[in-house]
């Protein structure tokens, strides 16, 4: 009977072990096409993920210790940086690019405005190590964590040991991220028959069916291509987007399509935040298309709208904000 | 009791003979050479366009390493990639284990990273970004690093730098190397770095660092002077 005991405990005891990782079920929204990102290679689970998330809120990650990924991708507005036209880095520096809105990444295979970053993964070394906003290196960051018993202590539990590498740092940040799902807006609930859409809204999604959907794609709002959208040239930055990582003509002057989904809190707008207002780049669309010969196909013949038209599209946009991902307590400052 | 540990020892010395027969070991090593010389890290020389240097780094990846026996992958070493860094001595020897019934008369590995494991998750191991081989602005490895000071450069502290890679179309700077092995269980690969920094005009081309035309152009220079000793 003894025996029977201890090998009773043995098996609880192993048991538990493998319940000190809790697999996260990562959800795939109705309707919604398979994820992109390689889950197999970077399982998730609880505890990676508060180890991500502790560290996108950690101003450790920057060189002097003074700003978070959270800092410029702020929850409450759809992870960017509202009144911020460019990013905003240490020591006030300014980048040449607007940041963008942080989520449903597990569908994005190319990362930044110009796809210069081809895997999760390896985002976050980005502004970490770009001179104008965290200026830090990731092998110092590295070390930095390992002087803190906090991060050992996450480490384990996230990993089974309190071995710190930059793999493991940045599996951590992917699955934070991957996470960060929005998908419960009153367009979704439309879509799933919860809800309506009023006369307004309605005309206005007809209108962005036929004018707008064919780059900002149903149900992530973003064909994820690159496009030329007839922005005239900002003088003083001279970003020709995804001409500098191909080095190819043809891609003069193309960005990423975001996503138009939060929308209402994702200003000021386009790759280097040009636009405030909704209204401004609705004006774009209809009146200041420069016709580049790589223009996208989509925008080639004019749009034309009325100001009423205008208004119901943009009845339409708020639709897209997603109250319960903006407050979700999960993605929020680690407690 | 003695004489039951005694027998234990004898057999597990005879099961790890048995075992260690049926593997062979080849020593693969690195040297860096200046004018035939060992290459020493930050000590001055002299170019043949009269500029004086010194290097700092000099790293590489080596990887997908295979025996061939006529023309036939006779093994494949399952390590995805090694750092080579001249600063770091154990980095210069790799010990590989291959089945000793397996005949060879060539080796292959890739100088750099190749595109299917540029694009793949973030790896660990020599393969970790923080080991200083990765673009961070734009995806992707750097193979070769060589970085130090020249007299010529126009740079703010006399620097040169060049981050060799770039695994898309056109500026695909992987180099495959294939040489014939002999009997021999060791064989150390030399690089003639003088020889490599020849022609290099720092005054104008001193600094690469991404994947480019120059890139690719220096890389192929590079296999080239990759000899075994």
């Amino acid at each position: 009977m003894k025996k029977y005991l201890f090998v009773l405990i043995a098996i609880s005891v192993v048991f538990c072990g493998f319940k000190l990782q809790s697999t996260f079920d990562f959800t795939i929204p109705n309707g919604w096409p398979k994820p992109t990102y390689d889950f197999s290679k970077n399982p998730l689970t609880d505890e990676k993920i508060l180890l991500g998330r502790v560290l996108f809120y950690d101003p450790i990650l920057s060189k002097n210790n003074t700003i978070s990924c959270a800092s410029c991708h702020s929850q409450y507005t759809a992870f960017t940086h509202v009144d911020h036209a460019l990013s905003h880095g240490i020591e006030d520096r300014i980048g040449n690019r607007n940041t963008p809105a942080l989520m449903n990444l597990a569908w994005h295979t190319n990362f930044m405005w110009d796809g210069a970053i081809h895997h999760l993964d390896f985002q976050s070394l980005a502004p970490i190590e770009n001179h104008d906003e965290m200026d830090e290196k990731i092998e110092h960051v590295i070390l930095k964590l390992n002087q803190l018993p906090r991060y050992k202590n996450l480490f384990f539990s996230a990993y089974g040991d309190s071995l710190i590498t930059g793999e493991r740092t940045l599996k951590a940040l992917s699955q934070f991220m991957l996470t960060l799902v929005s998908a419960n807006s009153k367009y979704d609930k439309v879509m799933q028959q919860k809800d309506t859409f009023t006369q307004q809204e309605q005309n206005g999604y007809l209108l962005f069916k036929q004018h707008c959907s064919s780059c900002h794609t149903e149900p992530l709002f973003t064909n994820l291509q690159f496009e030329n959208n007839g922005l005239p040239v900002d003088t003083i930055l001279n970003d020709w987007g995804r001409m500098r990582i191909t080095q190819k003509a043809t891609d003069s002057l193309k960005f990423k399509v975001p996503t138009l989904r939060n929308i209402e809190f994702s200003f000021p707008y386009m790759h280097d935040g040009r636009f405030k207002k909704l209204s401004q780049v609705l004006h774009h669309y209809t009146n200041g298309i420069v016709h580049y010969s790589n223009l996208s196909p989509a925008l080639k013949q004019p749009i034309i709208l009325t100001s009423n038209q205008k208004v119901d599209i943009t009845a339409f946009l708020l639709t897209l904000t997603d109250k319960e991902f903006l407050f979700n307590k999960q993605f929020s400052y680690p407690r | 009791m003695k004489l039951s540990r005694f027998i234990v020892l004898i057999l597990c010395i005879s099961c790890s003979l048995v075992f260690a027969q049926k593997n062979a070991s080849i020593q693969l090593n690195f040297k860096g050479l200046f004018n035939n010389l060992p290459l020493q890290l930050d000590s001055n020389y002299i170019l043949p366009n009269n500029d004086t240097i010194s290097i700092e780094t000099c790293r590489f990846y080596v990887s997908k390493i295979q025996l061939f026996n006529n023309n036939q992958v006779v093994f494949a070493d399952s390590t995805l990639a090694y750092l080579i860094d001249l600063a770091n001595p154990t980095s210069l020897t790799i010990n590989l284990l291959y089945p000793l019934n397996k005949k060879h008369n060539a080796i292959q590995f890739n100088l750099g990273i190749d595109s299917s494991l540029n694009v793949a998750e973030v790896l660990s191991g020599d393969l970790d970004p923080t080991k200083g081989m990765y673009w961070t602005w734009q995806s992707g490895y750097i193979n070769f690093k060589i970085e130090g000071k020249s007299k010529k450069s126009p740079s703010r502290y006399k620097q040169f730098q060049y981050h060799l890679g770039g695994y898309l179309y056109p500026n695909n700077a992987l180099q495959t190397l294939r040489f014939k092995t002999n009997k021999k269980q060791r064989i150390t690969f030399v690089i003639e770095v003088n020889k490599f920094l020849t022609g290099l005009d720092m005054s104008k081309v001193y600094q690469i660092m991404s994947p480019s035309e120059n890139s690719v152009l220096l890389s192929k220079k590079l296999a080239e002077l990759f000899k075994v000793k």
